[in-house]
């Protein structure tokens, strides 16, 4: 049985539980018993849940409220925080990522596009030297690089980011559709070893078995973008893959672990 | 209850695979490609048949089509069975090749991609086909996709557009390929073909949503949805697990899988 580390697991949306004050109790108490079924289920023994409402409304708000949920109580469990330039003048950098640490904080994801600011702007630079001495991962989109709106990035910019922190581990999902952008992720690939793919979405033939082949299993993160697709779908893909046991146990779980055993708080 | 698992679940059907293609496109890296590694893939998955149309053929190049469907259906046999592409800009030439070949290759109907040749699917540029089809009773697998998109030029392919059509060609059997693309459509597409017997539906494509299955036998019935992949383009293994995951019958899913393709393009192997 293959064990699985999902690095994309959301919660939380205009209409969700976290995300409103509406319900009672006993409701939250049945949703979190739906989240840790899921999970069992499906075999997922560690997850990053990130918060929807960080996202769409307010990055400190639904970062805190995720924090305040019951879901700390559910067993390896952790969370990823929306990573916001506000951060540098709301907050003393250094502790404030010491203290998201203390608090089971283990993946910071970036949405310059969505929240509308520059990647390796000032304060971006300021956070990233931090979290780069930290070795702390950061998980970027790459549809938040699609200036144009027709699926040509502005790989410059997230290469401006792979070349200066080196020492970052750096996930990059691109939400569906990763079939079409192998000519963006080969190269940074090859150029930044600092860099990883999460899996979900990549769609293609035998496309996790091909960049098993060219880059290695080390290279690939498990995620299942979870609610916006099904969890199956790509538990699934892996336990079906065509490559051996090990390059499994890699991308479903060890890859993760280590870059989150990896980081170094001080 | 133990949980079964994916393989055992797996080994429950056989499959038709109702929306393939073999070849490349242009704006993606297939590193790799070939053709025998699809089929290889679709054998490994217990495939039975695929329905299969040449990309090249989609992209404009008709005589290429035909030179590549000679090429494999030698190499691959009764595995494949062909789908000849109309390209409406060469109407005449489109249904001269249809023609010439549908009774010389395995052949399982006609394939449009309306978006390449920017016309809607009500276009009158369709008719000669839609004529054509209805005639010979040769079913149309036409792209689909929601009008609510980014991409503009795919409400070309809204399958709400042959509403018109159909009121014209009340016998046309289409398949609705990938019935629409995206979750959020799917109950108009649904509504649409519970009001038109001849329409069908498939999900391959890049939207995996389960509980769409279940939905379409609620509200249209059996004998509606068939599995369909879009290899190489996507991955048999999603699409299987999308069914897989559906809240439907075993007996509904083998439907879903075989015997609903089975019986819209007569290959005369229900099970």
């Amino acid at each position: 049985m293959i064990k699985f580390f999902d690095v994309n697991f959301w919660i939380g949306s205009s209409d969700y539980w976290l995300s409103s004050d509406l319900y009672n109790d006993k409701e939250k108490q049945k949703d979190l018993l739906k989240i840790k079924e899921k999970l069992k289920d499906n075999d997922i023994r560690k997850v990053l849940v990130t918060n929807k409402l960080a996202l769409n409304y307010d990055w400190d708000v639904g970062n805190g409220r995720l924090l305040n949920s019951k879901l700390s109580k559910i067993e390896n469990l952790y969370y990823s925080f929306v990573l916001n330039p506000d951060i540098y003048f709301k907050y003393d950098i250094n502790n404030y990522i010491k203290k998201a640490f203390q608090n089971k904080v283990r993946l910071f994801r970036v949405f310059p596009k969505k929240q509308l600011f520059y990647i390796n702007d000032f304060y971006m630079e300021k956070i990233f030297d931090v979290l780069s001495e930290k070795k702390f991962p950061v998980m970027l989109d790459l549809k938040q690089f699609d200036i144009t709106g027709a699926k040509y990035f502005d790989i410059n910019v997230v290469e401006t980011v792979l070349e200066k922190y080196q020492d970052m581990p750096v996930i990059m999902e691109a939400s569906l559709k990763q079939c079409m952008f192998s000519r963006y992720f080969f190269p940074l690939l090859e150029k930044f070893e600092n860099l990883y793919l999460e899996i979900s979405g990549l769609l293609l033939y035998d496309q996790i078995e091909l960049y098993v082949e060219k880059f290695g299993s080390d290279r690939l993160i498990f995620g299942t973008n979870y609610p916006n697709l099904p969890i199956e779908i790509n538990t699934n893909r892996i336990i079906l893959a065509d490559i051996s046991g090990e390059d499994k146990r890699n991308i479903a779980f060890n890859n993760l672990n280590n870059i989150i055993e990896g980081i170094e708080i001080g | 209850m133990a949980k079964i698992s994916i393989n055992e679940e797996l080994k429950k059907f056989k499959f038709i695979d109702s929306h393939m293609h073999l070849g490349v496109a242009a704006n993606t890296l297939y590193y790799k490609y070939s053709d025998d590694r699809v089929i290889e893939i679709q054998k490994k998955f217990n495939v039975e048949t695929t329905i299969c149309s040449q990309t090249i053929g989609i992209m404009g190049d008709l005589d290429a089509q035909i030179e590549e469907i000679i090429k494999n259906q030698k190499k691959f046999g009764d595995f494949i069975y062909w789908q000849l592409v109309y390209i409406a800009e060469q109407s005449e030439k489109s249904l001269d090749i249809i023609e010439k070949y549908r009774n010389k290759i395995n052949f399982a109907g006609i394939k449009i991609y309306s978006v390449g040749s920017e016309l809607g699917l009500d276009d009158k540029k369709y008719y000669p086909l839609w004529e054509y089809a209805m005639a010979n009773d040769i079913v149309v697998a036409a792209h689909t996709w929601s009008p609510y998109t980014e991409n503009p030029k795919q409400f070309y392919s809204n399958p709400l557009l042959l509403e018109s059509v159909l009121k014209d060609f009340t016998n046309l059997k289409v398949l609705l390929v990938h019935s629409g693309g995206k979750a959020d459509f799917y109950d108009e597409v649904i509504e649409l073909v519970r009001k038109h017997d001849t329409l069908y539906m498939d999900f391959s494509g890049d939207c995996f949503y389960p509980p769409v299955f279940k939905k379409v036998l609620d509200r249209v019935g059996k004998g509606k949805s068939l599995f369909g992949t879009d290899m190489p383009m996507m991955d048999i293994r999603y699409h299987l697990s999308n069914v897989i995951a559906a809240d439907i019958s075993d007996e509904d899913k083998k439907d879903i899988f075989y015997n609903n393709a089975a019986r819209l393009f007569k290959l005369d192997k229900v099970y």
